[in-house]
C-alpha cells in the first residue's frame, strides 16, 4: 500500500513534471529555446530582446544610447537634432555590462553605420547584482555576450526555465496581453524630452516647483529605498575587464564613446557618506577606473557627485536616483559636438 | 547545499538514500551516512568541516575521560575545558566583531578609539547549533545522566547527520545515538510519512514563507518612511514567514529523517495558537527552549534557590538564548523582551492571574518579531512608532508593487488560517488515498517550479 503510494507520488511527479516542461518549452515566452527566426515583429515576452528589435527597426541608426532605467531619459531626439545623426536609445531597467556589451554587439552587426556610442554607467553594473537570466540564456543574444560559459553547464541551466514558474506566469500574462512587469517603453525618451521643452523653468512653472516641494521632497526620500545597497557590492574582475575590453575595442574601431558618470540627488550622498562611508573607497576607484580610460575617442562626462547647476528640483530630478532630460541636455552637450567634430 | 534546491532533491538525497539502504551492514552503513553527511557540509565549505569535525572529536573525547574519572575535581575540570573550547571558538566565529564593535562605541563615547582588525571571519554554517548539541552530550556525560558512548562513529555520525546539521532540530545524543545503533532497513510506512512531511515542510518554506519575504523585506529597508498600515503589514508578515520558513524547515528535517528511518523530535506545535508568553515556548523551537532550560537555566540554578534568583536566571537565560540567534543587539533586546515577559508571567502566576489569551500573545509575539527582524536597535523602534502612528496622515497607505501585493494576501491569508485554525504537522494523518498521492504530486511540482528563486532559510544566518 505505501510502496504504491510511493511509487504513484513519483511517477505522478514526473508526468506532471514533463507536461509543465513540455508546455513551457512549446511557447518559449523568453526565446530561450526556439527562437532560430528571431525579428522585430517576433512576439516575446522577455522585454531584454525589446532593445534587440529597437536596433532591427532602425538599421539605419547611426547613435546608441546603453544605459540603465537612468538612461532612459536621454532624449533621442535632441541628440538628433544636435548631432544630425540619428539615434536610438537601448537604455533597460537594471541593465548591467553584460546586457549593455550584448546589444552593444547585437548593434555593431545589424547597424549599417555605427558612429557614436553613449554609455551610461552605473556603479552596479560591475558587481553582478542585476545579471538577468533572461539576457544569457535568450537565444537571438547568445553569439554577441561578452563571455562564453561551459556548454554542459549552460544547457543545464537553461533548462531550468522549463521548470520554472516565472517563464508559466510570463506565458499566462503575455497570452492575457498583459506587459510584463517591468514595461520597456520605447518611446518613453521622447515623452521625457517633449516634456523637457514644455517645462520653462523660469516662468509660471518655477512657483509650480515651490508648491510642489514637500511633495516632491517626500517622493525623493521614499526613491532612497534601497538604493545604498547598490553601492555595497564589490565589483567583480571579470565583468570590469569586459568593460575594458569593450571601450578599447571602440576605440581601435575608431568610434568614438561619450562615457555617461550620473549624479545622484544631494538627499542621498549626505544619507550614505553619513551612514555608509567605508564603500566610498571603492566607489571612487571605479570612477577612477574609467578616467584612465579617457582617450581622444574616449570622453568621460562625470558628474557622479553633483553639477553646478543643480537646483534640487524637479527641473533636474525625476527623483533621487534618476534625471530628467533637462540634466542629459546640460551634460552632453559639449560632448557630443566633439565627438562628432563640429 | 539547501534542502529546497535541485541538486539536493534530484542527486544529493536520491544518492544518499539509495547507499543508505543498499548497505547491508550496520557500521558500513553509518560510514556511508557520515561520509555523505560530511559531503553535505563540504559542499557548503571544505574547511570549515575540519572546525566541525574538530568538535566532535575533542567532546567525544572528553566525555570518554568524564565517564572514566571518579575525581569529582577532575571532572569538573574536564567539562569546563570542553565548554571554554566550545564556547571560545563560537564566540570568536560569530561574536568577535560584534564585541569589538561594541567595545568601540564605548570607547569612543569617552574619546578613545578601538582599532578594528582587517580579518575575513566568516561564520561556519551551522556552528550554533552543532556546538549546542555537542556540549550537551559532555554536560549529560557529567551530570551522569548518560553514560559516555563507546563509539565515535556513531557520536560523529549524530552530530554531522546531514537533515539537523545546520539548523535543527537541536537533538540530544541519547534520542539518535540508539537509532543509530541499529542497523536500519527500508520502512514504506515510515518512508511514506516522511515524504509527506517534507513536501508539506518544501509548501511551507516556498508557497508561503518565501512570498511574504520580499514584501516584508522592501518595506523594512527604510522603516522610518513606513506608515502605520504598512508597519503592521511587515510584522505581521514576518511573524507569518519566520514561523513556516522555519517550521518548514524543521518538517523537512523530521520527514529527511524519517525516510531513513531515523526518528527526530518535533520542534514546533502550533505556537500561535498558545495562550501565554510561557505557553509560546513550550511550542516554538522546542529543541531550543527545552536545551536551554536543561542546560544554561538548570545550571544557573532554576527555580532552586528563590523568587527573585528564579527571575533572574530566567530573565539571563532568555537573554542568552536571544543573543543565541545572532551576534546584534536586537537579539538581545528580543531575547530580553521575552525575558521581561516570563517573569511578569511568573509573577503574575503567584498572585493567581493567569493570562490566557491568544490575541494577547500574539501580540505580544509580534512586537518582539520587530527587534528580531530590525536591522538595528534604531530601526525596530522606528518600526514600533509606525505600528503605533495610525492617527498620522496616509497611515492607511500601503505602497508596494502590484504584483508582490497579491502573492502577499494569498500566502499571508493563507498562512494565518494554517497558523490558528488547522492541525499542527505532528497531529496530520497521511492516508495512502489517491486524492493524498495526487495533492502531494501537485505540491510537490509546483514547489520544483519555485526552486529557482533564491531562497536560504532564514535560521541558517543563526
Amino acid at each position: 500500500m505505501y510502496k504504491k503510494s510511493i511509487i504513484s507520488f513519483l511517477c505522478l511527479s514526473g508526468l506532471m513534471l514533463l507536461l509543465f516542461a513540455a508546455f513551457n518549452y512549446h511557447n518559449d515566452p523568453f526565446c530561450f529555446f526556439k527562437c532560430e527566426n528571431f525579428s522585430a515583429q517576433s512576439s516575446t515576452a522577455n522585454y531584454y530582446l525589446y532593445p534587440a528589435q529597437y536596433v532591427l527597426k532602425n538599421p539605419d541608426a547611426e547613435v546608441i544610447i546603453l544605459g540603465s532605467s537612468r538612461g532612459e531619459n536621454v532624449p533621442e531626439k535632441w541628440i538628433d537634432e544636435k548631432t544630425g545623426l540619428k539615434t536610438i536609445n537601448l537604455s533597460t531597467p537594471g541593465a548591467d555590462v553584460v546586457l549593455k556589451t550584448t546589444l552593444l554587439n547585437f548593434a555593431k552587426a545589424h547597424l549599417k553605420n555605427l558612429k557614436l556610442v553613449i554609455w551610461q554607467v552605473d556603479y552596479f553594473e560591475l558587481t553582478r547584482q542585476t545579471t538577468s537570466e533572461k539576457v544569457l540564456y535568450a537565444e537571438p543574444y547568445f553569439k554577441y555576450q561578452p563571455f562564453r560559459s561551459n556548454q554542459i553547464s549552460y544547457q543545464f541551466k537553461k533548462m531550468k526555465a522549463l521548470i520554472d514558474h516565472k517563464t508559466f506566469e510570463a506565458i499566462l500574462k503575455y497570452k492575457k496581453g498583459t506587459k510584463p512587469d517591468i514595461a520597456f517603453k520605447l518611446f518613453k525618451s521622447t515623452d521625457s524630452y517633449e516634456k523637457c521643452l514644455n517645462f520653462s523653468f523660469e516662468k509660471a512653472d518655477h512657483e509650480a516647483l515651490k508648491a510642489n516641494e514637500e511633495v516632491f521632497k517626500k517622493h525623493l526620500i521614499k526613491s532612497l529605498q534601497g538604493l545604498d545597497k547598490r553601492f555595497m557590492p564589490r565589483q567583480d574582475a571579470q565583468y570590469v575587464d569586459i568593460f575594458k575590453r569593450e571601450i578599447k575595442k571602440l576605440e581601435e574601431a575608431n568610434i568614438p564613446v561619450v562615457i555617461l558618470a550620473l549624479p545622484y540627488h544631494k538627499i542621498f550622498w549626505e544619507r550614505f557618506k553619513r551612514d555608509n562611508s567605508q564603500f566610498i573607497p571603492q566607489y571612487e576607484e571605479w570612477l577612477q577606473m574609467i578616467e584612465n580610460l579617457k582617450s581622444e575617442k574616449v570622453q568621460f562626462s562625470n558628474y557622479n557627485w553633483d553639477f553646478p547647476e543643480d537646483n534640487q528640483s524637479e527641473f533636474y530630478w525625476d527623483d533621487a536616483n534618476h534625471l530628467q532630460c533637462n540634466f542629459y541636455i546640460y551634460a552632453l552637450e559639449k560632448h557630443l559636438l566633439k565627438a562628432v567634430n563640429k | 547545499m539547501l534542502f529546497n534546491s535541485y541538486v539536493f532533491i534530484f542527486l544529493f538525497f536520491p544518492l544518499a538514500l539509495l547507499g543508505y539502504y543498499s548497505i547491508k551492514h550496520r557500521t558500513a552503513q553509518l560510514v556511508f551516512l557520515f561520509a555523505t553527511s560530511c559531503v553535505f557540509y563540504i559542499y557548503w565549505s571544505a574547511a570549515y568541516i575540519l572546525l566541525m569535525l574538530f568538535t566532535v572529536a575533542l567532546d567525544f573525547y572528553v566525555a570518554k575521560f568524564i565517564d572514566l574519572s571518579s575525581d569529582q575535581k577532575q571532572r569538573k575540570a574536564l567539562l569546563i575545558f570542553s565548554i571554554l573550547v566550545n564556547l571560545v571558538i563560537l564566540f570568536f566565529f560569530k561574536y568577535f566583531y560584534f564585541m569589538l564593535d561594541s567595545a568601540a562605541s564605548v570607547f569612543n563615547v569617552f574619546g578613545g578609539h578601538l582599532q578594528r582588525p582587517n580579518w575575513e571571519i566568516i561564520l561556519p554554517i551551522g556552528i550554533s547549533f552543532y556546538t549546542f548539541q555537542s556540549m550537551s552530550y559532555v554536560i549529560d556525560v557529567y551530570r551522569r545522566h548518560s553514560s559516555a558512548h563507546g563509539n565515535l562513529l556513531d557520536f560523529a555520525t549524530y552530530v554531522t547527520f546531514f537533515p539537523h546539521q545546520i539548523s535543527g532540530p537541536l537533538v540530544r545524543h541519547n534520542q539518535i545515538v540508539p537509532q543509530l545503533e541499529k542497523k536500519q532497513l527500508f520502512n514504506p510506512e515510515r518512508f511514506w510519512s516522511g515524504l509527506n512531511l517534507f513536501v508539506l515542510g518544501l509548501s511551507k518554506k516556498m508557497l508561503i514563507a518565501d512570498r511574504i519575504a520580499p514584501v516584508v523585506d522592501s518595506l523594512i529597508l527604510n522603516p522610518g518612511s513606513m506608515q502605520f498600515a504598512e508597519a503592521w503589514i511587515a510584522a505581521v508578515g514576518y511573524t507569518v514567514q519566520i514561523y513556516f520558513d522555519f517550521s518548514g524547515y524543521s518538517d523537512m528535517a523530521v520527514g529527511l529523517g524519517r525516510m531513513m528511518n531515523i526518528e527526530f523530535p518535533w520542534n514546533f506545535n502550533s505556537p500561535y495558537k498558545s495562550k501565554s508568553i510561557t505557553d509560546f515556548w513550550k511550542r516554538w523551537h522546542i529543541s531550543l527552549s527545552s536545551w536551554l532550560k536543561d542546560y544554561l537555566y538548570v545550571s544557573l540554578g532554576g527555580n532552586r534557590k528563590g523568587e527573585l534568583s528564579t527571575y533572574v536566571n530566567l530573565f539571563l537565560t532568555m537573554l542568552i538564548g536571544g543573543l543565541w540567534h545572532g551576534a546584534n543587539w536586537t537579539f538581545v533586546v528580543w531575547g530580553m523582551y521575552h525575558g521581561g515577559l516570563l517573569v511578569i508571567e511568573r509573577f503574575l502566576k503567584k498572585k493567581n492571574i493567569q493570562i490566557n489569551s491568544t490575541v494577547l500573545t500574539f501580540f505580544l509575539v509580534v512586537i518582539g518579531w520587530v527587534f528580531f527582524r530590525a536591522n538595528n536597535i534604531s530601526d525596530a523602534f522606528l518600526w514600533i512608532k509606525a505600528l503605533f502612528s495610525f492617527a498620522e496622515p496616509g497611515a492607511f497607505v500601503m505602497d508596494f508593487r502590484a504584483g508582490y501585493k497579491d502573492q502577499l494576501s494569498i500566502a499571508l491569508s493563507l498562512g494565518l488560517l494554517i497558523a490558528f485554525f488547522m492541525k499542527n504537522t505532528s497531529e496530520i494523518k497521511f492516508p495512502t488515498t489517491w486524492k493524498r498521492v495526487l495533492v502531494l504530486a501537485i505540491l510537490f511540482v509546483i514547489c520544483l517550479s519555485f526552486m529557482s528563486d533564491d531562497s536560504p532559510f532564514l535560521y541558517f544566518q543563526f
